[in-house]
């Protein structure tokens, strides 16, 4: 995975925190549920096309 | 971006976020979570937006706050996938509604942001069994957007 620092923020990110104070809602039910189902989803319909978006 | 957006905290992993919708109904904490997951070889987040019932200590995305905010809550949400797609530029995130109803709430806040996502993200709606570029006024099923 490709991730950028915290140096690298554009105007769209302003108007943000961070903070050790926000919790991991990793395991709460709801996005557990929610995750599985867009899996299903996906299994089922795939991706976009690579066309649609490779340069 | 276009609307006006609440001021989100952010986890130092970029997977939690959390803010507060103000109105006459209160304030309501908003939770927005990226879930890491995998599907046919390629590795995506999905998308998950509720509110945090502190009684229950849970997240609930069934609760209608009405708290009279709703573009606010869209344009700080799209901030989000934003801040996040900028620190994963190659995955994709996913993204659908509990209800029809919600899934056309993303809709319309991909629509009234598309001035600052356009430039920045692929943008994917799924309607007749097949995903196409975002347009506007089309109802989609589910959403993918992946960082240009």
């Amino acid at each position: 995975m490709k991730q950028k620092n915290k140096k690298n923020l554009t105007k769209i990110s302003t108007g943000f925190k961070m903070s050790s104070k926000v919790q991991s809602h990793a395991n709460d039910p709801f996005f557990v549920k929610k995750a599985k189902e867009s899996k299903e989803f996906l299994d089922k319909h795939g991706f976009p096309d690579p066309s649609l978006y490779k340069k | 971006m276009t609307e006006e957006r609440y001021e989100f905290s952010v986890r130092d992993d970029f997977l939690d976020y959390e803010f507060y919708s103000e109105g006459p109904k209160g304030i309501v904490k908003k939770i927005v979570q990226f879930t890491p997951k995998h599907s046919l070889g390629t590795t995506y987040f999905n998308l998950g937006l509720g509110d945090r019932n502190e009684n229950k200590k849970r997240i609930d995305d069934r609760i209608v706050t009405n708290n009279m905010d709703r573009d606010k809550i869209l344009a700080t949400v799209a901030a989000t996938v934003l801040f996040f797609t900028e620190r994963f530029p190659d995955m994709f995130v996913y993204a659908k509604g509990s209800m029809a109803a919600r899934t056309r709430l993303y809709q319309m806040g991909i629509a009234t942001n598309w001035e600052e996502i356009a430039p920045v993200l692929h943008v994917f709606g799924f309607t007749k069994n097949t995903w196409q570029p975002f347009r506007k006024n089309i109802n989609y099923e589910a959403f993918l957007v992946l960082r240009k």
